[in-house]
């Protein structure tokens, strides 16, 4: 019997991460966080977030999996709970960096500058270095108006060269009412991923914010093409239908705001 | 064993990490791993009230002005304004400053004066202890602010200034909102079961949101009333007095065998003297007033007339007798 007779090789071609294909009962914490990963790309926060809970029932030892609630819970705009379950993932993983990245985000969120600079010089100083960690050092400094911003994002970008980290900082830039740095953002991102769909709505909304309604709409609509049930790209659809004369944005235009 | 948080390779059995601290049985540990989550309508109001996020950047912003403040010409330990504002206390900017034990005692025998002197509160005695409180407290700010002032002239401008600050800027408004709640009333003469001295605490805030009811007892002011007595011989029943309220507008209020009926009923209250019940009393009480019965003057009298008090004339609930102190207590 030759030596390699009894090894299993994926002779369909695919990639191998869907234990949940080949046996229901196989669901185990890799799997939710592979499902959690997924909605987040997608920008299903809430479902994320269950997902990471999920792999922590399975595994309470996935860092990544707290720093995932930390990170889903101020995405989904609740900073005093992020603060506090980051604080309680630091009592399990002391000083670890993204949980300390975590809690800076929820601080900063609530416009407690001072313990966001702390907690973020201490999430740098942790050994290793991530692109959460500079993302949210760069939000610090967005926050705090400081020029600094660019290159910590840049930093965070470096660290990690996956779509969802440009992503990310475009939704901060957007949050702080930058849209066109966020638009910047995105359209780099798109080059390399022109099939995401999180990418193309996030880039009609930049452009909704930059007043350039037609191709906020196009961008929408390429959304649509790319995932027919997106809800949030549909209900921008319709808001951008139902918009009307608003002399806000009259009023934005005219100052180049 | 190697570490979830780290990476660090353990020795088998330990609990644990040894680089990091992180507990190595972490993925068997009961313990909740679904986050608190905010409801619909805590976020809504986030979302409507950022307090949370102005309040820090406003505290922010107030602790870096105040990094930035320095007065010149002070002494070195002033020039920060953590110390001006711990003057307000006693001995607080004492400890502050590294001079704990001198700011102890500041403290502590401004508490005794102050405590001592409320309880004799409107007495002499409570008035110079009182007195004596705030002079420690602006001795307390002189000690900070004129520490290396020698200059007996300079030194006595400077204490001026310390008590007349303190009394307009801490002791004249709390003094103005302590008295709201307790102002001590002192009688000049025997009213039983008051003797002359005896110093009760008026809420004169009492009735402020809500309407005296039958069984308070007040402080009100009755009006000039003259009962002749015999042919040139008049008493005078007039001034502040103490009392209980027997029954309100719209009751009627009749005495009999030294019982008292409210509309027919026996009253649960008696006057404030309960010697004092006046005979064959037939009393419909009006709107708007409440019957009093003054039973310091135990004279025969137009009963009917005297006890009718309006609402207006009520100044304040007497909860306390203050002075003596061996009759200290609430005033039932």
């Amino acid at each position: 019997m030759a030596r390699f007779d009894k090894l299993e090789f994926n002779t369909s071609g695919r990639p191998s991460a869907e234990p949940a294909e080949r046996d229901p009962l196989a669901r185990d914490a890799g799997y939710w966080m592979n499902q959690a990963d997924a909605s987040r790309r997608e920008g299903l926060y809430e479902s994320a977030l269950k997902y990471y809970s999920r792999a922590l029932e399975l595994d309470r030892s996935v860092v990544a999996g707290w720093v995932g609630q930390v990170q889903m819970l101020v995405q989904l705009g609740e900073y005093p709970e992020a603060e506090l379950w980051s604080r309680k993932g630091l009592e399990l993983f002391p000083n670890n960096g993204e949980l300390l990245a975590g809690r800076a985000h929820a601080f900063c969120r609530m416009g407690d500058m001072k313990q966001a600079h702390a907690l973020s010089d201490g999430s740098l100083q942790q050994a290793g270095e991530s692109a959460y960690r500079w993302l949210v050092r760069g939000e610090i400094m967005m926050a705090t108006r400081q020029d600094m911003d660019r290159h910590c994002f840049d930093k965070a970008q470096a660290a990690n060269p996956d779509w969802l980290v440009p992503m990310e900082i475009a939704q901060v830039e957007l949050y702080y009412r930058r849209p066109s740095k966020a638009w910047t953002r995105i359209r780099n991102a798109l080059e390399t991923t022109p099939d995401a769909t999180q990418l193309w709505y996030m880039q009609g909304l930049c452009q909704a914010e930059l007043g350039m309604t037609q191709a906020a709409k196009e961008s929408f609509e390429r959304c649509l093409e790319l995932s027919p049930r997106h809800v949030a790209t549909e209900k921008q659809l319709r808001r951008m239908k139902k918009r009307k004369w608003s002399a806000r944005r009259l009023f934005r235009r005219l100052l180049g705001r | 064993m190697q570490c979830s948080n780290c990476q660090f390779e353990n020795m088998p059995g330990v609990v644990t990490c040894g680089r990091c601290g992180a507990n190595l049985r972490v993925a068997s540990l009961p313990i909740n791993v679904h986050p608190p989550r905010a409801s619909r309508a805590a976020k809504r109001w986030r979302r409507w009230f950022p307090t949370a996020r102005y309040w820090g950047r406003f505290r922010d912003a107030v602790a870096g002005s105040l990094a930035r403040i320095r007065i010149t010409g002070w002494p070195t330990h002033l020039q920060t304004p953590g110390v001006l504002i711990r003057l307000i206390v006693p001995g607080w900017a004492q400890c502050h400053v590294g001079r704990a034990q001198r700011g102890r005692w500041f403290f502590r025998c401004y508490l005794g004066l102050l405590l001592t002197g409320l309880l004799f509160i409107g007495t002499m005695l409570g008035w110079v202890l009182l007195g004596l409180a705030v002079s420690l407290h602006a001795a307390s700010v002189l000690d900070i602010v004129a520490a290396d002032v020698t200059n007996l002239r300079k030194r006595l401008i400077y204490s001026g200034v310390a008590l007349v600050l303190l009394a307009t800027v801490l002791y004249y408004p709390a003094g103005h909102l302590v008295g709201l709640v307790a102002s001590p009333q002192r009688f000049s003469v025997a009213a039983p079961p008051f003797a002359a001295g005896d110093v009760v605490l008026v809420n004169y805030s009492a009735y402020a949101w809500s309407e005296p009811r039958p069984g308070d007892v007040v402080y009100y002011h009755l009006s000039s009333y003259d009962v002749w007595l015999a042919p040139g011989e008049i008493y005078r029943l007039q001034g502040d007095r103490v009392d209980r309220i027997l029954a309100k507008g719209g009751q009627k209020v009749t005495s009999n065998q030294g019982k008292l009926l409210i509309d027919g009923r026996p009253c649960p209250w008696r006057p404030i003297n309960g010697q004092v019940l006046p005979e064959g009393l037939k009393v419909a009480v009006p709107e708007g007033c409440y019957l009093i019965i003054p039973s310091a003057d135990a004279i025969p009298a137009a009963w009917g007339a005297v006890s009718v008090v309006p609402r207006a004339r009520i100044l304040g609930r007497v909860y306390w007798r203050n002075q003596p102190l061996w009759r200290f207590g609430p005033v039932r």
